[in-house]
C-alpha cells in the first residue's frame, strides 16, 4: 500500500502541475465486474502520458485530458487494469474491473527502490498476500510461506512451539556460510539470529561426538513478528533477482511488506481459539511375556510385567497428549486518504499451548505504521512494532544426560506406566528387584514425565522494529521524474533465556551438583541507512529508470550467560549456586554497499533491459577495504502483451536473467569471525588463566561466496485471464565456497577456513494459476506449484571428501561432501563395499557403494551412498472455492518426494531393543542386505557398527499444511450488528494430517536446526502437533 | 539537467563508496589473535600460553566422562559406560578395531596434544623475543617446562597408536603442511630427547616456576615441602618420572631403573600419593572433575571382571584398593551387558555387592561403582609415587633383581591394599607385577589396557559379548590420513 501512496502522490503531483493545460472534462465510475461494487481510490492515466488522476472512495473520478480521442488506462491494487478507448466528445465512462485472482497485474519490489510490474519481471519471484497467509493463524511468518513458492522449501526443525523453520530458496548454496536468506522487513534488513537457549548444559548435547551447540532446538527470530501484519511476502529466489542485495542475498531475499491503511477508519477485531494435538507416535516393541520383558530389560522388566502379554502404557501420550486451550486476538485498526495521511495499527495477543506440559508459545504484538505526504512531494513511512515473544520449549532433541524425552523413551519399555501418582509423585524409570536394590532402565531413572513436569526451558524475546522512509520527489514533469528515497531502519530485541532444572530431578543428582540454573540474556542491533536516487526518464515510448544508492548497516550481537549449579535451597537463581560460570560472547559486523542500476522498458512496454552493478564492502570479509563487485543483467519480452483477452494466450512473456550476490562470511557471536585464527580466552586452572589453541585457522584473505546465477523462463496468460503458467529453469553456480578444510589434525587445527569449492544448483519450477470458475455463486482458484533443485559438488580443489559439521560420524550416516555428488547426500559405513564392483551392488533403498579417486579407488574404507537430503520433487496445491460469496474453503497440500533423513532415534530405541518394529515378523531373521529397507529392528541392529543404510531412511510425506472454511454473513445482517462491514466465522486446522512412509516421528525435523547441509537428521525431537481453530472476526 | 543531475548524484554515490568506508570493522571479542603470541611475546603472554598446555592435557585426560582416563580405560575394561544416549560406549569402543572416522570413539587424543606441540614450538620461538626480556632463570623454567609437557604429550600419542604410528614429532609451517610422519620408535626418541634437555633446562633454572602452577604441584607436606614441584628441582623430579616411563616403553630397563631413581620416588608407605595431578575448581572457566560419580545409578562402573580379579586379604575381605576406589551402586544392563545374575547371592568377600562373580562377566551386575573421584573437585594424578615404586619394581624384574622388585611390591601390596607379601619368582614376577598395577593404577590414566598392550596381553583382557574385541590401538583419524594423501 506504501507504493500506492507514492504513486499517487506522483499522480497528483503531476496532476496539479498539469492543469493548466486542461482542455476538457472526462468523469467516470470504477466497479467490480462480478460484485458491480464500487471500486475506491481507482487509479486512472492516459496512455502515453503520465497524466491522471486517483478516484475517490466511491470509485468516481474526473480527469481533465487534452481534446481529441484519448485512452484511458484503470488500475486498481488487486485487479486487471484494463484500457478504456474515450471517443472525442464522450464525456462519462462507466469501467468495470476483474478481480486480479492471479495476480499479474501486481507491482513486485525487484530494486532497493525501485519495483517493476509482474508482466514485465524478468525474474520468477514468489510472491504472498497478506490474506492468503492468514487463512490459518499462523504462529510465525516462516512456517506461513510454507508450500506457497515454488523453490522455497520450508522445514520446521522441531514440533516445539514457536520457531525454528528453515527456509531454503533453490536448494543449499553454501557450506559454511549462513544457511538462510536475507529477511527485510519494510526495507530494513532484520535479524533472523537463532541464539542458542543454552540448554546444553544440563543434556550436554555438544558433550559428545559432535561439540555443536546447534543441538538447543534453536528458534530463528523471524518468528518473532506477527504473521498478521503483513501485507504481502515476496521472496527474490535467486542470485540473478537479488543482486542488488549483494554479498548476503545468495540464499535469496525474504521482502516482506507490512500494511497500510487507506479508506474510511476502520477497525478489525478477531478472537480465534483451539488446540493442539499431538500428531504422531513412535510406538514400541511389545512384550509378550514377563520372560519376553526380562529378555528386552533385565529384571527390573520381570518385576514389573507380570502378565502375557504385558501391560502396555502409552508414556509418549502421556507427555504430550495435552490438548489445552490456545487462542489468538487481533485488533486492527486503519484508516486515511492515499495522497495525505493514512495509518495502519495492529495489536495481536496469542496464546499457544504446547502438547507437552510445560511448553507454549506466545506474542503480544503492537504495531504502528504511518504514511504522510507533506507538500505533494514528500512522502514519509513511520513504521514501529514492539513485540515480546516467549516460548517454553521443554527438552528435547540430541543429549548426553538421559534427560531429552526421546532420548529416554528408547529404553524406556512400556509396560511401565511413568505417571505421577496421585501426590504428584513421579516413579522412577525401573523397579526396585527381589533383593531389594533399585534397578533402572535409565541413568538414575531419569522419567521424562517428570522432566517434562518440573523443567522449565523459557525465553522471552523483546523486540522493536523501527524504521522511517522518506521518499522526495524532485522532479515530476512530462519527461521525467527524480525521486530521493532514504530508509532508515533499527532492529534491537533482547533475549532472555532461563532454564531451570530443579533438585527433584531424578537425574540432577548424576553431576554431584544438586539443581541447575542458567539464565541468559542476548542483545542483537541491527542499523540500516541508506539513499537512493531514482530517475526515470520518458521518450519515444520507452522509460529509462536510472536508480543509484548506498546502503550502510550494522549488526551487533552480544549474549551474557551465567550458569549456576548447586543450588542453595534449590532456588531458581544463579548467584543461589555453590558452581557459578559465566560466558560472554560478542559479534558485530558493518557493511557498505552501492548500487547503480538501469532499466529500460520500451517497445511498447514489452521489453525490459535492466543493468546494475552492486560494490559491497564488509567488516568480515578478511580485506575489509576490498570492493567486491556483484554485476546483473536480465531482460524480458513480451511476446503476446494483454492487448487481445479473447485470445486463447493473451499474454506470454520470454525472460533471462543474469546475476551475481554473494555470502558473506560468518561472524558467528559464538565462534567469531572466520577469518580470525585465534586463541582461546575462556579457560583457566584454578584461577590462573590460560590460553588455549582455536582448533580452527582463519585466512586473512577470506572473501564473500559468489554464487552467479542464470534464470531463464516464460510466462503466459490464457484462457481468458484464467490461467497463468510459469516456468523457470536456473543454473546457479556457486564459487568460492567457504570451507572448513579438514587438514591434518597434527598440525594442532582441526580445519581451515578457505574459499575453496565450487557448487552448482539447477531446478526447475512451475506455478500453474487456474481460476476454473469465477462468478457471484461459485468461484474456484486453483494454484499447483512444482519444483526440483539438483545439486552437485563440483570442485573441492583437490580437497578429499569430507563429512559435513552436522552429524556423528560415518558409521551413523552422515553428509559427506564429494565432488561430482549432491551437496546433500547421506553416506553411511558399509563394509561391504570393498570398492570391486561387481561385489558392490546396491541394496533395496540405498545407491552404490562409493569409490572416490581420493581413496585410491577402493573406497573409503567401505562406505555406501544410503540417500539424500534433497527432494526430487515438491509440489503444493492450493485451492480456493467461493460459494455464494458467503462461503469460502481454502486447501494447501504439500507433497515432498524422495528425500531421505538419518533416524537417529530409531536407531537408539534398536539400541534398547524396544523399537516398534523389533520383533521380526516373517519368522526368519535375514541380513540387513536382504530386508532393507523394510527390516525389523532384530534385523537392523546386527549391523551397526559395519553398514549405516538401513536408519538412513525414505522421508517421502504429503501434509494437510491448511485447511479453512470461512464464513462471511451475508453484508445486511453484518450491518444490523453494531452496524459491521463484515462479520466472519472460520474453522481451521494446520497440519491436519501427514501422509509418510516415514517411522520417525516427523520427515522435517532437524537435530542441528538450520544447516545448509546436514539437516535432515532425526535425534530425539520434539513430536509434531496438528492444530484446530474456531475463530470470527468483525469488521466495524 | 536531468542527466546532470543524475550525474552528480552517481559521483556522489561513488564518491561516498571510495573513500568514507575505509573503517569498517569487526573486532576479535572473544578470542586473542594467535599472531599476537607470534609477533609480540611478553612474558605474561608465554606464559599464560603455558599454563594453556596443562589445561589442554587436563581437559583431555579427565575433564570429562568420555575424556581419554575413561575411554581408554573401558578399551581396557576397567570400566563400562552404560550410557544410553549413544550407544557406541557399549559397542564400538568394545569392538576389536577402533574406527578411525569416529569423533569420540577412535579417531580421537589425536589433535588435542598437537595443539599443545604447536603452541609450544611458539612459546619456544617466542622466548628469545620477548618484550620485556625474560631472565636467564626464567628462561630456562619456561623451557624446561614447556619440553617437559610437550615431551609428555608426545609420548600419550605414541603410547595408543600402533607401532608404525605416523605421528609428527614437530608443529609444521602452516595448517596446510603437515610435519613429516614418523614411527612410534622415533616419537620416543624425541620425547627422550625433549626431557633430557628440559631436565638440563630446569637444572639452570631455580626457584619456583615463573608459571602460576596448580595445587596439583603441591606435593604432600610432611614428605616433601609444600609446592615441591613447583621448584625448578621439584619439577626436575616431575621430569625423571616422566622419563622413567618413557624408558619403560621403550624397554630401556637400566635407563628406566636410572630416572626412577632421579624422580621423586620414596619407600615412605604414607606417600603413595605423591606426585602431579590435574586439578579442578569451580570457579568460572575452570572445569570440574569429569570423572567424579555421583548418585546411585551412573553410567560409568567398574567392570565386573574387577570381582573376580580381586586378591582377598587375610581377613577375606577384598584387597584395600577395591574397597577404597569403589562403591555399591544400584545395577543395570544395556545391550546385553552387565545382564545380573537371576538368582542373586550376595558376593561373600563384600556383602554390600548383591552378585556373585560366577559365569561369564556378562551375566553379572555391575553394581561396582568407582569412589575414586568422589568429589568433583579430587584432584586426578598425572604421575605418583605408588607407580614409580610399580616401575622400580618391574625395571628390577626385567633386570634379574627379584629381591628388589619384591621388596617394592610387597611394600606396595600391604600400604596400598592391606594384602600379605608375595614371593616373586621369575614365573610369577611380570603376574605379580601386572596384578598390582591393575589395582594400584586403576582408572587412572588406562594403565591396565596400556600395561596388556605392551606386554602383548590384551586377549587376556574379558570379552563379553558375541563381537567385541579389545582394540589395541586408537586409529589415526581419518582426517589425518586424507589430508597427508
Amino acid at each position: 500500500m506504501r507504493k500506492l501512496g507514492l504513486l499517487t502522490a506522483v499522480i497528483l503531483l503531476f496532476f496539479t502541475t498539469s492543469a493548466l493545460a486542461q482542455q476538457r472534462t472526462i468523469t467516470g465510475e470504477v466497479r467490480d465486474d462480478v460484485t458491480d461494487e464500487q471500486i475506491s481510490f481507482p487509479q486512472i492515466t492516459v496512455d502515453g502520458t503520465t497524466i491522471g488522476t486517483v478516484g475517490g472512495e466511491d470509485g468516481r473520478f474526473t480527469l481533465s485530458v487534452q481534446q481529441g480521442a484519448v485512452r484511458l488506462i484503470v488500475q486498481r491494487i488487486g485487479y486487471r487494469s484494463s484500457i478504456i478507448d474515450v471517443g472525442a466528445d464522450q464525456q462519462v465512462v462507466e469501467v468495470t474491473l476483474t478481480v486480479d485472482y492471479l495476480r499479474v497485474e501486481e507491482l513486485v519490489v525487484t530494486g532497493r527502490a525501485t519495483e517493476t510490474r509482474r508482466v514485465n519481471l524478468a525474474n520468477s519471484i514468489g510472491t504472498i498476500d497478506g490474506t492468503e497467509l492468514n487463512q490459518v493463524p499462523q504462529e510465525t511468518i516462516d512456517k506461513a510461506i510454507a508450500g506457497r513458492i515454488a523453490g522455497a522449501v520450508i522445514n520446521q526443525n522441531s514440533g516445539a512451539p514457536g520457531g525454528g523453520l528453515q527456509l531454503n530458496i533453490r536448494g543449499s548454496a553454501s557450506i559454511n556460510a549462513a544457511a538462510e536468506p536475507l529477511y527485510v522487513v519494510d526495507g530494513v534488513i532484520v535479524s533472523n539470529a537463532a541464539i542458542p537457549s543454552n540448554q546444553n548444559e544440563i543434556t550436554s548435547a555438544a558433550g559428545g561426538s559432535n561439540p555443536s551447540l546447534d543441538q538447543d532446538v534453536l528458534q530463528n527470530r523471524i518468528a518473532d513478528i506477527n504473521p498478521e501484519d503483513i501485507e504481502t511476502i515476496e521472496v527474490l529466489k535467486g542470485a540473478s533477482a537479488a543482486a542488488i542485495y549483494g554479498s548476503k542475498a545468495s540464499n535469496g531475499v525474504v521482502i516482506i511488506t507490512t500494511r497500510q491503511g487507506e479508506g474510511p477508519n476502520q477497525v478489525r477485531l478477531a478472537f480465534q481459539g483451539g488446540a493442539f494435538d499431538l500428531s504422531n507416535k513412535l510406538g514400541s516393541r511389545v512384550f509378550a511375556s514377563p520372560e519376553d520383558a526380562v529378555d528386552g530389560f533385565g529384571a527390573a522388566g520381570g518385576v514389573l510385567c507380570t502378565s502375557s502379554p504385558c501391560q502396555i502404557l502409552d508414556n509418549e501420550q502421556f507427555l504430550a497428549g495435552r490438548n489445552a486451550f490456545s487462542w489468538q486476538g487481533d485488533i486492527q485498526v486503519s484508516g486515511g486518504q492515499p495522497g495525505s495521511t493514512t495509518y495502519f495499527g495492529s495489536g495481536q495477543w496469542r496464546d499457544d499451548e504446547g502438547i507437552i506440559t510445560n511448553t507454549g508459545f506466545e506474542r503480544q504484538s503492537g504495531r504502528l505504521n504511518v504514511n504522510t505526504v507533506v507538500g505533494g512531494v514528500a512522502d514519509f513511512s513511520f513504521n514501529t512494532n514492539l513485540i515480546r515473544t516467549n516460548a517454553r520449549r521443554g527438552i528435547t532433541n540430541n543429549g548426553n544426560n538421559s534427560i531429552s524425552y526421546y532420548m529416554v523413551f528408547p529404553n524406556t519399555p512400556n509396560f511401565i506406566d511413568l505417571r505421577a501418582d496421585n501426590n504428584g509423585l513421579f516413579p522412577k524409570n525401573g523397579a526396585v528387584l527381589a533383593d531389594g536394590t533399585e534397578s533402572n532402565f535409565v541413568q538414575a531413572g531419569s522419567n521424562p514425565l517428570q522432566t517434562a513436569a518440573l523443567v522449565d526451558n523459557n525465553e522471552t524475546v523483546w523486540r522493536l522494529l523501527g524504521s522511517m522512509n522518506m521518499e522526495l520527489s524532485l522532479v515530476n514533469n512530462d519527461k521525467d521524474r527524480f525521486q530521493i528515497i532514504a530508509p532508515v531502519g533499527v532492529d534491537f530485541f533482547s533475549q532472555t533465556n532461563r532454564i531451570f532444572s530443579p533438585p527433584d530431578l531424578f537425574w540432577e543428582p548424576v553431576d554431584g551438583l544438586l539443581g541447575t540454573a542458567l539464565d541468559s540474556n542476548s542483545d542483537a542491533l541491527n542499523i540500516n541507512v541508506g539513499g537512493n536516487g531514482v530517475w526515470t526518464h520518458q521518450f519515444s515510448g520507452s522509460q529509462l529508470t536510472t536508480a543509484v544508492g548506498v546502503q550502510y548497516e550494522y549488526r551487533d550481537v552480544q549474549i551474557n550467560r551465567t550458569i549456576g549449579r548447586n543450588l542453595t535451597a534449590g532456588k531458581d537463581k544463579t548467584d543461589a549456586a555453590t558452581q557459578v560460570s559465566i560466558i560472554e560472547q560478542r559479534a558485530k559486523v558493518e557493511d557498505f554497499g552501492f548500487y547503480i542500476q538501469e532499466e529500460w522498458l520500451g517497445l511498447d512496454d514489452r521489453l525490459l533491459l535492466t543493468g546494475m552493478v552492486r560494490f559491497d564492502q564488509s567488516s568480515a570479509n578478511g580485506e575489509t577495504t576490498k570492493l567486491f563487485i556483484f554485476p546483473k543483467g536480465a531482460a524480458s519480452y513480451r511476446i503476446l502483451e494483454g492487448s487481445n483477452p479473447g485470445n486463447f494466450f493473451s499474454e506470454v512473456k520470454v525472460r533471462a536473467a543474469y546475476g551475481q550476490s554473494g555470502n558473506q562470511p560468518l561472524c558467528d557471536v559464538r565462534d567469531g569471525c572466520q577469518k580470525f585464527t585465534s586463541l582461546r580466552l575462556d579457560a583457566n586452572l584454578e584461577g590462573q588463566a590460560g590460553t588455549v589453541l582455536e582448533g580452527t585457522a582463519g585466512s586473512p584473505l577470506l572473501a564473500p561466496e559468489r554464487a552467479s546465477e542464470f534464470e531463464a523462463g516464460i510466462d503466459i496468460t490464457g484462457l481468458n485471464d484464467r490461467l497463468t503458467l510459469e516456468f523457470t529453469g536456473y543454473v546457479n553456480n556457486i564459487t568460492n565456497i567457504i570451507l572448513e578444510r579438514t587438514v591434518a589434525p597434527s598440525t594442532g587445527f582441526a580445519d581451515e577456513i578457505a574459499n575453496q569449492a565450487t557448487l552448482r544448483n539447477t531446478g526447475f519450477e512451475t506455478t500453474i494459476g487456474w481460476t476454473p470458475f469465477v462468478g457471484s455463486n461459485f468461484t474456484w482458484l486453483s494454484r499447483t506449484v512444482f519444483y526440483f533443485n539438483k545439486s552437485e559438488v563440483r570442485d573441492l580443489q583437490g580437497l578429499a571428501p569430507f563429512e559435513a559439521d552436522a552429524g556423528f560420524g560415518l558409521v551413523l550416516g552422515g553428509f559427506f561432501v564429494q565432488e561430482g555428488e549432491s551437496l546433500t547426500q547421506i553416506v553411511g559405513t558399509d563394509v561391504d563395499c570393498t570398492g570391486n564392483p561387481a561385489v558392490d551392488e546396491p541394496v533395496p533403498g540405498t545407491e552404490a557403494c562409493l569409490v572416490t579417486p581420493e581413496f585410491g579407488g577402493t573406497g573409503i574404507a567401505g562406505q555406501r551412498k544410503a540417500g539424500d537430503s534433497e527432494p526430487t520433487f515438491l509440489m503444493s496445491f492450493v485451492n480456493d472455492f467461493t460459494i455464494a460469496r458467503n462461503l469460502n474453503l481454502y486447501t494447501m497440500f504439500e507433497w515432498r518426494y524422495g528425500n531421505d533423513i538419518i533416524n537417529l532415534t530409531e536407531l537408539l530405541y534398536d539400541f534398547g531393543s524396544n523399537s516398534a518394529d523389533w520383533n521380526d515378523q516373517d519368522g526368519t531373521i535375514e541380513s540387513v542386505q536382504e530386508c532393507n529397507p523394510n527390516c525389523s529392528g532384530e534385523e537392523r541392529l546386527p549391523s551397526f557398527g559395519s553398514q549405516a543404510y538401513p536408519w538412513t531412511q525414505a522421508a517421502s510425506f504429503f501434509k494437510a499444511r491448511d485447511i479453512s472454511l470461512t464464513y462471511s454473513l451475508p453484508t445486511k445482517w453484518a450491518a444490523s450488528f453494531f452496524n459491521s462491514q463484515q462479520i466472519r466465522f472460520r474453522l481451521s486446522m494446520r497440519n491436519l494430517f501427514t501422509i509418510t512412509n516415514y517411522k520417525g516421528l516427523d520427515p522435517e525435523v532437524s537435530n542441528f536446526g538450520n544447516q545448509n547441509v546436514g539437516r535432515s537428521i532425526d535425534v530425539a525431537p520434539f513430536p509434531p502437533s496438528r492444530s484446530l481453530w474456531l475463530g470470527f472476526d468483525i469488521t466495524l | 539537467m536531468m542527466r546532470k543531475l543524475s550525474f552528480l548524484v552517481l559521483t556522489g554515490v561513488m564518491f561516498v563508496g571510495m573513500t568514507s568506508c575505509q573503517n569498517l570493522n569487526s573486532p576479535n571479542f572473544n578470542f586473542e589473535d594467535l599472531q599476537n603470541l607470534v609477533d609480540n611475546p611478553t612474558p605474561t603472554g608465554l606464559y599464560t600460553a603455558a599454563q594453556g598446555l596443562l589445561i589442554t592435557r587436563r581437559d583431555m585426560d579427565a575433564g570429562g566422562p568420555n575424556d581419554f582416563y575413561s575411554n581408554a580405560g573401558i578399551v581396557g575394561r576397567e570400566s563400562y559406560d552404560l550410557d544410553i544416549n549413544d550407544p557406541r560406549f557399549e559397542t564400538e569402543l568394545l569392538s576389536s578395531q577402533l574406527s578411525p572416522d569416529s569423533p569420540a570413539f577412535g579417531g580421537n587424543f589425536w589433535s588435542e596434544p598437537y595443539e599443545n606441540v604447536r603452541v609450544g614450538a611458539i612459546i619456544l620461538a617466542g622466548i628469545a623475543n620477548s618484550t620485556p626480556p625474560l631472565s636467564a632463570s626464567d628462561a630456562n623454567w619456561l623451557e624446561g617446562f614447556v619440553k617437559t609437557m610437550v615431551a609428555y604429550d608426545l609420548m600419550e600419542i605414541a603410547l595408543v597408536r600402533d607401532t608404525q604410528c605416523g605421528c609428527p614429532i614437530e608443529a609444521s609451517e602452516s595448517p596446510s603442511e603437515p610435519a613429516p610422519a614418523v614411527s612410534a620408535d622415533q616419537v620416543f626418541a624425541r620425547v627422550i630427547q625433549l626431557l633430557d634437555e628440559a631436565a638440563s633446562d630446569l637444572q639452570q633454572a631455580s626457584g619456583t616456576s615463573p608459571i602460576p602452577l596448580s595445587t596439583g604441584f603441591d606435593g604432600i607436606a610432611g614428605v616433601v615441602q609444600v609446592g615441591f614441584f613447583r621448584s625448578a628441582e621439584g619439577f626436575r623430579q616431575f621430569n625423571r618420572a616422566l622419563r622413567a616411563r618413557a624408558a619403560m616403553y621403550e624397554q630401556d630397563w637400566s635407563g628406566m631403573l636410572q630416572a626412577v631413581g632421579e624422580s621423586f620416588i620414596t619407600d615412605l608407605p604414607a606417600a603413595l600419593n605423591l606426585g602431579v595431578y590435574h586439578v579442578f575448581t569451580s570457579q568460572s572457566g575452570d572445569v570440574l572433575n569429569g570423572l567424579a560419580q555421583f548418585g546411585n545409578d551412573p553410567n560409568l562402573r567398574a567392570h565386573p571382571s574387577y570381582k573376580a580379579d580381586v586378591e582377598l586379604k587375610a581377613d577375606g575381605t577384598p584387597d584395600d584398593r577395591f574397597t577404597r576406589k569403589t562403591r555399591p551402586i544400584s545395577s543395570r544392563s544395556y545391550q546385553g551387558l552387565c545382564v545380573g545374575d537371576p538368582s542373586p547371592t550376595p558376593w561373600a568377600p563384600d556383602p554390600r555387592y548383591t552378585d556373585d562373580p560366577g559365569g561369564g562377566t556378562a551375566q553379572r551386575e555391575c553394581d561396582v561403582g568407582f569412589d575414586l573421584y568422589p568429589a568433583t573437585t579430587t584432584p586426578v594424578s598425572i604421575i605418583r609415587n605408588e607407580e614409580l615404586l610399580l616401575m622400580r619394581a618391574e625395571a628390577n624384574i626385567q633386570l634379574g633383581n627379584l629381591g628388589a622388585a619384591q621388596a617394592d611390591i610387597n611394600l606396595v601390596r600391604s600400604a596400598s591394599g592391606g594384602l600379605g607379601p608375595v614371593t616373586l619368582t621369575s614365573a610369577n614376577a611380570i603376574d605379580q607385577l601386572l596384578y598390582e598395577r591393575q589395582f594400584s593404577l586403576w582408572w587412572e590414566n588406562a594403565h591396565r589396557w596400556k600395561d596388556m598392550r605392551r606386554y602383548n596381553r590384551l586377549a587376556e583382557l574379558p570379552v563379553d559379548k558375541a563381537g567385541h574385541g579389545v582394540a589395541s590401538f586408537y586409529p589415526i583419524p581419518q582426517e589425518e590420513t586424507t589430508a597427508r594423501q
